[in-house]
């Protein structure tokens, strides 16, 4: 074989396996991209049936379990001025009991119902979830506002609670915390929020459990930055962190 | 010409690894906190036979060789799964009794030439093995901005790149024999894989992330 031949042979099969390997990583971006809007897809109908589950649950509370409450607070009210003085204290009490429970029902009712949380924003809704900690002496809390508070759009928040309301639920079930601190802070360009607890904290590699999971999975569907920072024994901080979309619409 | 290539060729290896120092604290919880080492062995060896070791040092990139493909070998193990570990392991096996054997039988002249079949097996090895790296990563949970922002990914395509293109250069055991004058078209397409492969390697370490965050 001559010279020029072998030469043009050895080219060619190099820019062959090059091409081959180039073709290869194209079509492994390709194919992770379409799996990752499947993905996408799959998580989004996952949230929006938790969701109106979580609607359902919310009706049921309210309507259900609300107006039972309700009844028995009536009857108590009428029963008070038939019965015999020494029962008057126990009767008070267990009014006062049934008003609590009430109130606690309509709170968690309200913190499940996605319109109404759409209707009230991020911002209050995790104003009332936080005081639900504090007067129910769960843990003692610091909520605080740093900016000029804005809404951004009803998925975005709805989706954030969520998040929120994970950390807080994982913060109660299992950090073993006395305090929490939430911080939400407005800036022009993104919502900046710190949640962080004083608890047992963890090893993100040895959690077996799919809230953490469920969290990222929730911030990727709004595009939103989060991050958990954790030590055993040092506590747990969330960072979640969303862009100002509204900006641009504002600004217009 | 052809001097001045092999200057910025080891120039460009020298300022990924110091790009990959800088970097360090990126990865440094990872196994490729060992990558450093290796560059800078690389460029230190390129170094001293272009500076004081011109002749007869054939035997050094020899090791290297060795060394090299075993030094992947530990990173890729880290990574792979069961089933994938299990291919490594042979391809490790195979290498090193194939290297050995035919060194010892002067099939291959370890001291004077290069050793020709093993760099075509260790070409061909990287290539199946990063396919397979690349296959492992598609079927995990990680999405692909997490995958691009993983600094194996481009250590990995800087290597597929670099083997896939030298794999059929390095099944010639004499160039001034069997090619004579084309000779340099072959240099310039391996000064091209050399550059693009530490490009990669510095992209890589300057757009990877300590610890994704979506």
């Amino acid at each position: 074989m001559e010279q020029k031949e072998i030469y043009l042979l050895i080219i060619s099969a190099s820019a062959t396996i090059l091409i081959f390997c180039i073709s290869l990583i194209v079509l492994f971006i390709l194919f992770q991209k379409r799996r990752e809007t499947y993905l996408r897809q799959i998580t989004q109908i996952r949230v929006e049936v938790q969701e109106q589950t979580l609607k359902n649950i919310s009706w049921e509370i309210h309507d259900n379990i609300g107006q039972i409450l309700s009844t028995i607070s009536v009857y108590s009210h009428g029963l008070i001025h038939n019965v015999p003085p020494e029962f008057k204290p126990k009767i008070k009490e267990s009014q006062e009991l049934i008003e609590k429970a009430i109130v606690e029902v309509r709170a968690l009712s309200k913190a499940l119902n996605t319109d109404y949380i759409k209707n009230i924003g991020l911002l209050e809704s995790v104003k009332i979830e936080v005081e639900r900690f504090n007067r129910l002496k769960f843990m003692t809390t610091d909520f605080r506002i740093v900016g000029d508070p804005y809404r951004l759009n009803e998925e975005a928040e709805l989706t954030m609670l969520r998040i929120l309301q994970e950390f807080f639920t994982n913060t109660l079930k299992h950090a073993q915390a006395t305090h929490l601190e939430v911080i939400f802070e407005y800036t022009p360009l993104e919502l900046n929020i710190k949640a962080e607890d004083n608890g047992v904290g963890f090893v993100e590699k040895e959690i077996r459990g799919t809230g953490l999971i469920n969290m990222k999975n929730r911030a990727k569907v709004i595009g939103a930055f989060i991050n958990f920072d954790s030590k055993p024994s040092r506590g747990t901080r969330l960072d979640l962190k969303y862009k100002n979309k509204l900006l641009k619409h504002g600004a217009n | 010409m052809k001097e001045i290539l092999v200057h910025i060729g080891i120039g460009t290896e020298a300022l990924a690894f110091l790009t990959g120092m800088v970097m360090f604290p990126k990865y440094k919880h990872t196994v490729l906190k060992y990558f450093p080492l290796y560059l800078g062995l690389v460029v230190c060896l390129e170094l001293f036979c272009l500076f004081f070791y011109r002749v007869n040092n054939v035997w050094l990139f020899n090791i290297l060789t060795i060394l090299e493909f075993n030094f992947f070998a530990f990173i890729y193990w880290n990574y792979f799964n069961r089933f994938n570990r299990k291919t490594l392991l042979a391809f490790l096996v195979v290498f090193n009794t194939a290297t050995a054997v035919t060194c010892f039988l002067g099939v291959q002249k370890f001291m004077v030439e290069p050793i020709y079949y093993s760099y075509v097996t260790v070409a061909f090895m990287h290539v199946v093995l990063i396919i397979l790296l690349f296959n492992q990563m598609l079927r995990s949970d990680a999405g692909l901005d997490e995958i691009l922002r993983d600094l194996l990914f481009w250590i990995c395509l800087g290597l597929l790149i670099y083997f896939a293109t030298t794999l059929p250069i390095h099944t010639i055991r004499s160039w001034e024999e069997t090619l004579g004058e084309f000779r340099h078209g072959l240099f310039y397409v391996i000064f091209s894989a050399v550059l693009l492969k530490n490009l990669l390697f510095i992209f890589g370490f300057l757009w990877s992330k300590k610890k994704y965050t979506y």
